[in-house]
């Protein structure tokens, strides 16, 4: 799998395909380890 | 990452933060940060996108990490306490900048914590990939 393939969570718990992000824009993915 | 923020959209491109817990975790840490709706804020709780992505999930690296434990105390100097987190406490960070055809123009694999980019270095890849 692509990661532009995967589903994430937006905060109100719908699907978001990555690859959705940056159909139009570049985008900066900062994946952070943990809340808090 | 927050303060910056505005930057990522004057570059010509987005900020999506994502981190690892379930959605109300993530909602409740958004708030907590104040994102501006710009700001996409996400979650992965079973972790797809960060092995995806090539991030790193290990105990060593958590806890026994020499560079962590110098930043660590450092920021323990300035006055930096961390409060209660939430999700996978192994899960090492990152960052990645994406054009839109898919290409993967910068990449930072965090070692450990406080192993991650400066926000300039980000807002830089993200006006070379715009």
């Amino acid at each position: 799998m692509e990661l532009g393939e995967a589903n994430v969570k937006d905060v109100e718990g719908r699907d978001v395909r990555l690859g959705d992000l940056w159909r139009d824009r570049p985008v900066v993915l900062v994946f952070v380890r943990h809340y808090g | 990452m927050r303060p910056h923020a505005e930057e990522f959209a004057n570059a010509g491109g987005k900020l999506a933060v994502i981190g690892n817990g379930w959605p109300a975790m993530a909602k409740s840490w958004a708030e907590h940060v104040g994102f501006p709706p710009s700001v996409a804020v996400l979650t992965d709780p079973a972790r797809t996108a960060y092995d995806l992505a090539g991030l790193k999930r290990s105990v060593m690296l958590t806890l026994f990490n020499p560079r962590s434990i110098a930043r660590f105390v450092r920021a323990s100097i300035r006055g930096f306490r961390q409060g209660r987190t939430a999700g996978d406490l192994w899960q090492q960070g990152g960052a990645l900048v994406i054009r839109p055809d898919g290409k993967v123009t910068y990449r930072s694999v965090s070692l450990g914590p406080g192993d991650h980019p400066r926000p300039a270095a980000l807002v830089e890849a993200l006006k070379r990939a715009a």
